[in-house]
C-alpha cells in the first residue's frame, strides 16, 4: 500500500508531525546560485487580468500568499481553512507561488554504489502539465487552460457565490536549485534492481528528513521547494517491505503560519518499476501539489494550522480514518488517475477530491455539483463511525 | 508532549462549554483494544477518537433501549462529530433518560442489545472495540415477576411450617 507520511490518521491520539533529527550524511552542492531551466515554449494561459487584492497575493510577501475562511460543515458548523490563493468567493485574481525544483541524488551503499539522480526527471517535471497548461473539462464544463493545481482550484469553487472565471492559483515558471548529493550510510537505505536494469531507490523517512531539515534554510516561506527525486522512495530502514512513501507535503511548526514555510517531495516513477503501473511520472507530485494547495500548514499547529474536517474514512484502506483536508489520500488505493498531454508528452495525474466532500456541502459548490476534479466522487464522503 | 498540551488545553477550555448528564466521572476500563463501558457514569477514554452516537435497539428491534454517546468535546465538527475523550452510555431504563433524537450525531452506528446483556461494536478506524453493559431490562421483569411469587409461595408455605424451599 502507497502511503505518505504527512497524513494525520487518528489511531489513538492526534500524530505528530516532526521533522527528524539530522542523520549523518555527505552532501555537495555544486553550485550556490539557482538557475532557471528552458522550458519548451509556453501554449498561450487563457488567464484574465491579474488582480492583486493583497500584498500577499502575488508571492511576495514574507509569508505564502494563502487565504483562511470559515466554510459550513455539517449541522452549519463553520471550520476554518487556509488555503494557498486569494479568497475565491472574493472574485478574480491571479496567485503566483515562486517555486523551486530541488534535485536530490543519492548514491547507494549496496554493491557498485548504484546513483539515482533527481537531476534526470527535472526537465520532464517542469515540463509537465503540474507547470505547464493544459485544458480540463469537468462535467461538461471547461475549467480553462491552466496548470493542473489552478485547474483543481478553479474547479473546486466554481459554484461559490462570488467565484470568478478569472481565478487563478499558479506555480511559478519553476527556478531550478543545484543538485544535492547525498551518500547513503548502509542501513538508511537501498537500491533494488529493476528487470529493465534501472534501480529502484529506498531511504529511511527519518535519514530522508534530516537531509530536508538542512536544505530548508536555502527557501523563503513565500516559495514553494519541491523536492524531486527519481524512482526514490521512504520506508523504514530502507526496506522494500516497509515501502512506500512517494511523496508528501509538510510545513514548519511552532511559529505563526503567515510565516511558516511549506514544501513537498515526490518521486518521479518510471515505467516498469511497480507492477501494473499504478503510479507513473508525476502523479505523485500532482496528489502532493493538491494537497499542499488545500491544506499548506499540515506541519504546523492542529488547531489553527492543519485543515481539520469531520473524521472520515479512507476508501480502500478496509476503514481507515482522517481528520484533515488532503485532496489526494482519499483517491489513492486504488490510484483514481488521468492524463494530460503536454509538450507533447502524456502525463499522469491524480484526482483529487474537493472541499464539498470534506463538509459534506450538499450540494457541492465545485464545478458541475461534483466532489472531486474528474468526478470520481459523486458525493460526500463517509463519516468515520463513532469510537 | 506538544499534542498533549494542545489536547489539555482543549479539554480545560471546551469541557464547560459540553453538558454531560450529573454523575460521577469514571475511567473507563480499556486494555489496549477493548473498553468495557457501564451505564449512566460520565467515562473518561484513556485516549482521543472519535466522536457520535451508538444506538442500541432492544433484541427484538422494538424500540431504543441505550445510546451510547463519545462527545465532541476535544475538536467539534458540527452535528455532534468531530473528536472526543468523553462518553455517556445513556439507557432507558435507568434515571437518566434517553437523549432526545434531534440531538443524535450525524455520525452514528445501530447495534443490537445483546442476550447476555452486553452490545459490543467496533470501530475498524480506531481499532477499539466497546463492550457496552446493557442488561435487558425485559431480563430484569421476567426474573423479577417470578422471583415475586416464588417468594410469596415460600412465605405462605413458611408460615405452614413447610419449609423446604428457598
Amino acid at each position: 500500500m502507497l502511503l505518505n507520511p504527512r497524513k494525520l490518521r487518528l489511531v489513538a491520539g492526534f500524530a505528530a508531525v516532526a521533522i527528524p533529527g539530522f542523520a549523518q550524511v555527505s552532501m555537495e552542492l555544486a553550485n550556490s546560485a539557482r538557475t532557471k531551466i528552458s522550458l519548451k515554449p509556453n501554449r498561450a494561459v487563457g488567464l484574465g487580468p491579474r488582480l492583486v487584492s493583497h500584498s500577499n497575493s502575488t508571492g511576495t510577501g514574507p509569508g505564502l500568499a494563502f487565504f483562511t475562511a470559515d466554510f459550513l460543515s455539517l449541522g452549519s458548523k463553520e471550520l476554518p481553512i487556509n488555503i494557498v490563493g486569494t479568497n475565491p468567493s472574493l472574485g478574480a485574481n491571479t496567485t503566483v507561488v515562486p517555486t523551486v525544483l530541488v534535485p536530490l541524488k543519492f548514491i547507494f551503499p549496496n554493491p557498485g554504489h548504484p546513483v539515482l539522480d533527481g537531476t534526470n526527471v527535472i526537465e520532464a517535471t517542469a515540463n509537465s502539465p503540474i507547470f505547464q497548461v493544459a485544458d480540463y473539462t469537468t462535467g461538461g464544463v471547461d475549467l480553462g487552460v491552466t496548470q493542473f493545481g489552478d485547474a483543481l482550484q478553479r474547479g473546486e469553487f466554481w459554484n461559490l457565490p462570488g467565484f470568478s472565471t478569472n481565478y487563478h492559483v499558479l506555480l511559478g515558471t519553476p527556478a531550478v536549485a543545484p543538485t544535492v548529493t547525498v551518500t547513503v550510510p548502509a542501513g538508511l537505505g537501498n537500491a533494488f534492481p529493476l528487470l529493465h536494469g534501472s534501480f529502484f531507490g529506498v531511504l529511511d523517512p527519518t535519514f530522508f528528513n534530516g537531509v530536508l531539515a538542512t536544505l530548508l534554510s536555502s527557501y523563503t516561506a513565500n516559495e514553494l521547494p519541491i523536492f524531486m527525486t527519481d524512482n526514490v522512495v521512504l520506508g523504514v530502514q530502507g526496506q522494500l517491505q516497509n515501502c512506500c512513501a512517494i511523496g508528501f507535503h509538510s510545513s514548519t511548526g511552532g511559529g505563526p503560519i503567515a510565516t511558516a514555510q511549506t514544501w513537498i517531495y515526490a518521486s518521479f516513477i518510471q515505467p516498469g518499476t511497480i507492477v501494473g503501473d499504478p503510479i507513473l511520472d508525476v502523479q505523485s507530485l500532482s496528489h502532493e501539489v493538491a494537497e499542499w494547495l488545500n491544506d499548506p500548514f499540515v506541519g504546523g499547529p492542529v488547531i489553527g494550522g492543519v485543515n481539520l474536517v469531520a473524521p472520515f474514512v479512507v476508501p480502500g484502506t478496509g476503514g481507515l480514518c482522517q481528520i484533515n483536508f488532503e485532496t489526494g489520500d482519499v483517491l489513492e488505493a486504488p490510484p483514481v488517475v488521468f492524463t494530460q498531454v503536454t509538450n507533447g508528452t502524456t502525463y499522469h495525474l491524480q484526482d483529487e477530491a474537493f472541499l464539498p466532500y470534506f463538509l459534506h456541502s450538499a450540494p457541492s459548490f465545485s464545478v458541475a455539483g461534483f466532489y472531486s476534479l474528474i468526478g470520481t466522487f459523486q458525493t460526500f464522503s463517509t463519516l468515520c463511525g463513532p469510537g | 508532549m506538544k499534542n498533549f498540551l494542545v489536547k489539555s488545553v482543549l479539554v480545560l477550555t471546551l469541557l464547560g462549554a459540553v453538558t454531560f448528564p450529573c454523575a460521577a466521572d469514571e475511567l473507563a476500563a480499556c486494555n489496549a483494544s477493548t473498553c468495557f463501558i457501564p451505564e449512566n457514569v460520565v467515562i473518561i477514554l484513556p485516549f482521543i477518537t472519535f466522536a457520535g452516537d451508538v444506538i442500541v435497539l432492544e433484541p427484538d428491534l422494538s424500540a431504543i433501549s441505550d445510546v451510547f454517546r463519545i462527545f465532541n468535546n476535544i475538536l467539534d465538527t458540527g452535528a455532534g462529530t468531530g473528536l472526543g475523550d468523553v462518553a455517556f452510555l445513556y439507557s432507558a431504563d435507568d434515571s437518566t433518560p434517553l437523549p432526545d433524537p434531534s440531538t443524535f450525531s450525524a455520525n452514528f452506528a445501530v447495534a443490537v442489545e445483546g442476550a447476555d446483556g452486553i452490545t459490543t461494536f467496533s470501530n475498524s478506524g480506531s481499532g477499539i472495540t466497546y463492550s457496552l453493559n446493557t442488561p435487558e431490562p425485559g431480563s430484569l421483569v421476567l426474573l423479577v415477576s417470578c422471583l415475586v411469587p416464588i417468594g410469596w409461595r415460600c412465605r405462605r408455605r413458611s408460615r405452614r411450617q413447610e419449609v423446604r424451599c428457598c
